[in-house]
């Protein structure tokens, strides 16, 4: 068991798995608010078996215990042995950490934990509860897999393993149609141990299509019900990875159904349940260890026909399940190789797609729908987007040269013009090409979002508080880095709002509110911003204690706190150590808070709000570029140099006329409309303690004439600058090996001529302009 | 092994003004890039330089370390440049037709430096080079890894890492005092 099979079968396990897991924690936590939904139980049922079965087929035994386990508790719940409640919820979601922190140890290339026996007991008991099996969860329930099957027995005689024998595995159903012998069932070591499991499967799939196949015949029947397709299908999956290709055959003939037509002929109906008869006698032939070798190819071919006849017409190439399912199972041999092959050939890569397909899909048939999408390492992602971001820049180039040409006399008008539309084409070909790359790397908030229901509940219960999660936008999408780097402050956002902003639901309801406290998460796009607010309907920001705090840390005096707004005074909890928790809970309030949050927000060329209503709540919203490769950058002239300021930062552009500015307190300021504006200088600014740089023997210039407005928040100021040079789509580049430089550079890029530009971070340029007075 | 840096790059040198290209580590010979700075010739080992560039325009850093004299486009990448002068203490002068960018590669990380002229390639012998006298290593001068004793000059053998540890070319940049 320790040595794991195939890495890349592991990798792909660990990827599609590792999704329904994600989604079974958001289901799991759904279904805990609404536990009468048969469909989402279904989902959640149907997304732990695919695990499971994946894992069994790569013999994951501690694996499969506990998802077997779990899955036991949620077939009973489907039965209506028991409704879920919180205790049931708990074990569940018990057994979704588990199977997490075993995914961990195949990441890492461990033994898989043992599951702990009481969660997998106290999960089968739910399961044994009701009538649901008579022997099924009590092998689970027992906890070890070690059913001594049969002796393993010489591998040499017998069935060679059915991973490997594609077209063997294919053809042998016909030479063997005799009337109906047994042999002893052998299996590889590690299978054995699985084989309790595949019984307790086998038993349930067949007691659940059975009623199903019954009703088939009846009268007002209409089509074949999906649950009956999905657990044929499961099964054909789960006994051909014990090499028990006929009864996989059988299985298979009846998942065919799915393309039968709506109203079924009684040859049908008779054939689906000859093929049931058929597999039960199977099941009991395993279950006394001996493999009955039958074919039922009467059955299975009007079951085939049948299918065929509504399928045809529903082939389609991009359609996975098409081939497979094409030649129904045991086909007339000579027929079989090339469509079975694929089943046989590459069951890890087409099986777990397959089963996703068919859990993801729902109620609604996959077949369809065909498969759209392709999975694309990363890497060449980012390759694509390094090169289209290289052929901006040698299209802003272009520009630039176009312009040149266009003020030049040695060219005719005729070529001046050709040269100009052609540089236009180009520019509109590399924008569009630009999105189309930028959009590859899209990806719905969701997968972040996705994860809040689970930590929020979990939180509740821990806090003892009652809190209701509403999310909006979850489909909004954003680039893939973005998402990355926006799990860790949200995370802290939310736990904050849990843990700070709520109050306990004793405070809340002696302030007359409800005892359930909201959060709001919401995501929406805004150009090409994103903005993520987190609002919470709790107690607020508590202003004193903030100030208070504020001083006792030597963040601020009593008098600049005095000068101070109410917003700027809630901006406190963004500076680096602030916490106004009075106890360090393990939930949060360690001091490391905030600022970090707002760090990596800015990192993200991102700004970062709060607006709090003292008893009301408080909302924390963030703004994000959609990427953070490229940016729209106003590009300006300070002295002989070329800086580039995020154009989102940028309110607007004056030119003060000397009437319109004062100077306050060794301050420049201007009345801009109805506002004081603070003006700085770019160039003192951006040399402000760094060493002297000499203007390359050129005279200081004359006075910058024109004032950026930069907005970061609710702070302002204008950044005097010398020349407007205009606004560019700029490449991000690190400026790396520097040493030391003025902290607000971010970044840098090249121009369209050619020429390196700074890239300012405003938020840091107003800050630096707050801290002193300028000299 | 040699004194100088062998700082083993792939990247062939564009240098013009070596009819000869080859290793430079055949045998005890040694292949190096000779540039001038005032009235001194320094050199350096062919295959840490990447390229040599007529000067092009700067685009300064502000608060960056003194000597370095700012950032250059090289095809899209961005690399800092070091003004040589500065990093000697010699006196500044101004740029001349002559001035080159020497780019080269250390420890990984691509620089550039600005020096008066580029001079030459030049094949020598190991045997002349000499470890530079303990007078001239100071604190700051072990980047010298010795002396080459040519027939009616000396060049130094400059040790390009050290060199450029101590400008403090490290990556990172500063965190702000909130």
């Amino acid at each position: 068991m320790s040595s794991f099979a195939d890495p890349e079968l592991m990798q792909d396990f660990l990827t599609e798995s590792g999704e329904l897991l994600e989604q079974l924690d958001q289901d799991l936590v759904l279904l805990e608010s609404t536990p009468n939904e048969p469909e989402l139980l279904n989902r959640v049922f149907r997304a732990l078996h695919t695990i499971k079965g994946s894992a069994s087929f790569l013999a994951l035994a501690n694996l499969v215990e506990v998802a077997h386990a779990a899955e036991t508790a949620l077939n009973a719940a489907r039965n209506g042995v028991f409704v879920p409640d919180r205790r049931a919820m708990d074990l569940l979601l018990g057994a979704v950490d588990t199977i997490k922190r075993q995914f961990e140890d195949i990441r890492a290339e461990r033994e898989l934990a043992r599951p702990d026996a009481a969660l997998c007991a106290a999960l089968s008991e739910l399961g044994e509860a009701g009538p649901a099996h008579e022997s099924g969860p009590g092998h689970a329930g027992s906890g070890a897999p070690q059913a001594p099957a049969q002796s393993a027995g010489s591998p040499s005689d017998q069935p060679p393993a059915p991973i490997d024998d594609s077209p063997a595995h294919a053809a042998r159903p016909a030479p063997l149609a005799e009337p109906a012998p047994e042999r002893p069932l052998e299996l590889g070591s590690g299978k054995a141990e699985l084989f309790d499991f595949l019984l307790t499967d086998a038993r349930q799939a067949l007691d659940a299509i059975g009623p199903m196949i019954d009703s088939l015949g009846r009268a007002g029947a209409v089509g074949v019900p999906t649950p009956l397709i999905e657990q044929a299908e499961a099964l054909a999956k789960s006994v051909e990875f014990f090499g028990l290709t006929d009864m996989a055959a059988l299985a298979r003939a009846l998942a065919a159904l799915e393309h039968a037509p709506r109203r079924l002929t009684a040859a049908v109906t008779d054939a689906a349940a000859g093929v049931l008869g058929e597999l039960r006698a199977h099941a009991s032939a395993l279950s006394a260890r001996r493999v009955r070798l039958a074919k039922a190819e009467p059955y299975t071919a009007a079951l085939a026909a049948a299918a065929a006849d509504a399928h045809d017409s529903l082939i389609r190439l991009d359609d996975p399940k098409a081939a497979p399912q094409e030649p129904p199972a045991p086909a007339p041999a000579g027929a079989a190789p090339a469509g079975a092959a694929p089943a046989g050939a590459a069951p890890a890569a087409a099986e777990p797609e397959a089963a996703k397909a068919a859990s993801a899909s729902g109620p609604t048939p996959a077949g369809g729908s065909g498969d759209q999408t392709i999975r694309v390492e990363v890497g060449r992602l980012e390759a694509l987007l390094n090169l289209v971001g290289e052929l901006v820049l040698q299209k802003n180039r272009m520009g630039a040269l176009t312009r040149q040409l266009g003020s030049s006399s040695g060219v005719t008008q005729d070529l001046r013009e050709t040269f100009t539309q052609t540089s236009g084409a180009l520019d509109r070909v590399t924008s569009d090409l630009q999105l189309a790359v930028m959009k590859t790397r899209m990806q719905p908030l969701e997968k972040l979002f996705g994860k809040y229901p689970r930590l929020v509940r979990d939180l509740a219960r821990k806090l003892g508080k009652d809190i209701r999660l509403v999310i909006e936008g979850a489909q909004t999408e954003v680039d893939k880095s973005v998402i990355e780097e926006l799990g860790d402050p949200l995370v802290h956002l939310m736990r904050n709002a849990c843990d700070h902003g709520l109050e306990s639901p004793e405070r809340r309801a002696a302030a007359g509110k409800p005892a359930q406290g909201t959060i709001v998460l919401r995501a929406q796009h805004e150009s090409s911003y994103v903005s993520i607010s987190i609002a919470d309907d709790g107690r607020g920001l508590d202003r004193d204690r903030i100030r208070a705090k504020a001083i006792e840390k030597g963040l601020y005096t009593p008098e600049q706190l005095g000068q101070m707004s109410d917003q700027d005074v809630d901006r406190i909890i963004f500076a680096a150590g602030f916490s106004t928790a009075e106890k360090i809970s393990d939930v949060s309030g360690r001091g490391v808070g905030m600022d970090v949050v707002r760090a990596n927000i800015e990192q993200l060329k991102g700004t970062i709000d709060l607006g709090s209503a003292p008893g009301k709540g408080c909302t924390v919203t963030i703004r994000i570029p959609l990427t953070v490769a490229i940016l729209s950058a106003m590009m300006v002239g300070v002295r002989d140099q070329i800086y580039a300021i995020p154009l989102a930062a940028v309110t607007e552009i004056v030119r003060p006329e000397p009437a319109q500015v004062q100077t306050i307190r060794q301050r420049r300021v201007m009345r801009l409309r109805d506002t004081v504006l603070p003006l700085v200088d770019a160039h003192a600014l951006l040399a402000r303690g760094g060493a002297a740089q000499p203007d390359q023997g050129r005279a200081a210039p004359a006075e910058a004439p024109f004032a950026v407005v930069l907005q970061h928040g609710s702070r302002r100021m204008g950044l005097m600058v010398h020349r407007l040079v205009g606004q560019q789509e700029v490449v991000i580049k690190p400026l790396d090996g520097l040493g030391r430089r003025s902290p607000a550079i971010s970044g840098a890029t090249i121009r369209d001529d050619g020429g390196v530009s700074l890239i300012v971070d405003p938020s840091r340029l107003i800050s630096l302009a707050e801290v002193s007075p300028q000299d | 092994m040699p004194q100088t840096t062998s700082n083993a790059s792939q990247t062939h040198a564009t240098a013009r003004t070596g009819p000869e290209s080859g290793a430079s580590q055949g045998g005890d010979q040694l292949q190096l890039v000779t540039f001038g700075l005032g009235e001194e010739e320094f050199a350096v080992d062919i295959l840490s330089v990447q390229e040599i560039n007529r000067m092009m325009s700067l685009t300064r850093v502000p608060q960056s370390p003194p000597e370095v004299e700012g950032v250059i486009n090289l095809r899209g990448k961005i690399i800092p440049v070091v003004d040589l002068r500065k990093r000697f203490n010699l006196p500044a002068s101004d740029r001349s037709e002559q001035s080159r960018i020497v780019v080269v590669e250390v420890t990984g990380r691509v620089i550039g430096f600005i020096v008066d002229r580029v001079s030459e390639v030049l094949r020598i012998s190991s045997k002349i080079v000499e470890p530079a006298p303990a007078m001239v290593t100071g604190a700051d001068s072990d980047f010298v890894a010795g002396v080459g004793r040519l027939e009616d000059r000396l060049l130094i053998l400059l040790d390009l890492p050290k060199l450029f540890a101590k400008t403090g070319l490290t990556v990172g940049a500063p965190a702000l005092a909130a």
